[in-house]
């Protein structure tokens, strides 16, 4: 299913997309503070989150982050997927937009950079 | 080593919770048992200097730590601004109450530092709901809100009616006596939405600024009843802001030991 996904400035290979969506983590987590920023790392290297730098798993990193900061990373989330928009230009149709979360619609990036 | 982290977590919690209610009844054993005692001023005065004093002396630590960069940064500096303005206000109350042992002044320089204090205490609300308050579903806004602006409305009224209106002298007192609901109103919505929205995070299941917030309302809708029916027992309310300090103290406390992760403990 094409959800009329618009790349902008985004990198169409796997590796680029995992690269700049990881960018856009460190960046929205950075903007809590520097402290926090390294005290959420920490933790979520400590589960293996950022086990490998260049592949993110986007539902097992929020997973994580839910269960460490309750509904905190649901605004880290939706700052990553700003970023990425401000950032990258990545655009999803209106209606897919509004129906899905940040969570799922930085997984669906993935996985179209991935194809 | 997950597992470990999280029993670690829970252990600490579990630290600051007892801490936090053996503090609690220590303060307020030694209100309650002077009431009425030729002590009770001195021990009300200062055992929220006291209160107040360690909330702020531990917006400093974090301040120091975590530098005043970032979301966390500028609302943790914001929080520590006001305490500083509250510690001042209870000093200034106590200097009236036990060095000049006259008739307190109303309005007051401690109103001017208590009203003073509630902007940056706001900021830090609203600038961190966007982090505790995600989900929070519309209608329960709505109902907060609109049950939290009935009891403003209901207390403005009850202030309205212990004032001569119709005398230019009272104009000034009544305008500050009224701004304390508007300000409580103002804190007190987005702490009732965080409280109702907690329960979840390893770090984050506990809003404690965000409960002694509520602590503070209670605190301060009480003393504006005891205006209105003319009582002078106040010893409760003291417990009350007392337990409210204390819990500012506790969340700036595991905010410092949680969310300020240790260079020692990163390299580990």
């Amino acid at each position: 299913m094409v959800n009329k996904l618009q790349f902008g400035k985004l990198p169409k290979d796997g590796d680029g997309s995992q690269t700049v969506v990881r960018q856009a983590i460190d960046e929205a987590i950075g903007s809590l503070g520097g402290p926090i920023h390294k005290t959420i790392v920490w933790h979520m290297n400590n589960r293996g989150v950022f086990a490998n730098p260049k592949k993110i798993d986007i539902n097992f990193f929020y997973d994580n982050l839910r269960e460490l900061l309750g509904p905190g990373a649901d605004m880290i989330m939706e700052d990553t997927w700003e970023h990425l928009q401000k950032q990258h230009g990545v655009r999803f149709d209106h209606d897919f937009e509004r129906k899905h979360s940040p969570a799922e619609k930085i997984q669906k990036v993935m996985e179209i950079g991935e194809a | 080593m997950e597992q470990q982290g999280y029993l670690e977590i829970k252990k600490q919690r579990t630290n600051l919770v007892v801490g936090l209610i053996v503090a609690l009844v220590a303060v307020s054993a030694l209100v309650f048992l002077t009431a009425g005692s030729e002590f009770e001023l001195m021990v009300s005065d200062l055992s929220r200097i006291a209160t107040v004093g360690s909330a702020v002396a531990m917006s400093l630590v974090v301040i120091a730590r975590q530098k005043i960069s970032g979301l966390f940064g500028r609302t943790y500096t914001s929080l520590a601004a006001g305490l500083i303005l509250w510690l001042a206000a209870e000093g200034v109350w106590a200097y009236y109450e036990l060095g000049q042992g006259s008739e307190r002044p109303f309005p007051s320089i401690a109103d001017a530092l208590w009203i003073a204090g509630y902007i940056p205490f706001m900021y830090y609300l609203y600038g961190t709901s966007r982090f505790f308050g995600k989900g929070i579903k519309r209608h329960t806004v709505v109902i907060v809100t609109v049950a939290v602006a009935g009891f403003m409305l209901f207390s403005l009224n009850a202030i309205l009616s212990v004032f001569d209106t119709s005398d230019p002298e009272s104009l000034l007192p009544l305008a500050i006596s009224m701004m304390y609901p508007i300000f409580d109103a103002a804190c007190v919505i987005p702490a009732v939405l965080i409280v109702t929205n907690a329960g979840r995070g390893q770090l984050t299941s506990v809003p404690w600024i965000f409960i002694a917030v509520i602590l503070f309302v209670i605190g301060d809708s009480l003393l504006g009843m005891t205006l209105v029916i003319e009582t002078a027992e106040v010893y409760h309310i003291t417990i009350i802001l007392n337990a409210g300090y204390l819990c500012v103290a506790a969340g700036l406390i595991w905010y410092n030991r949680m969310f300020i992760t240790s260079e020692k403990k990163l390299i580990k």
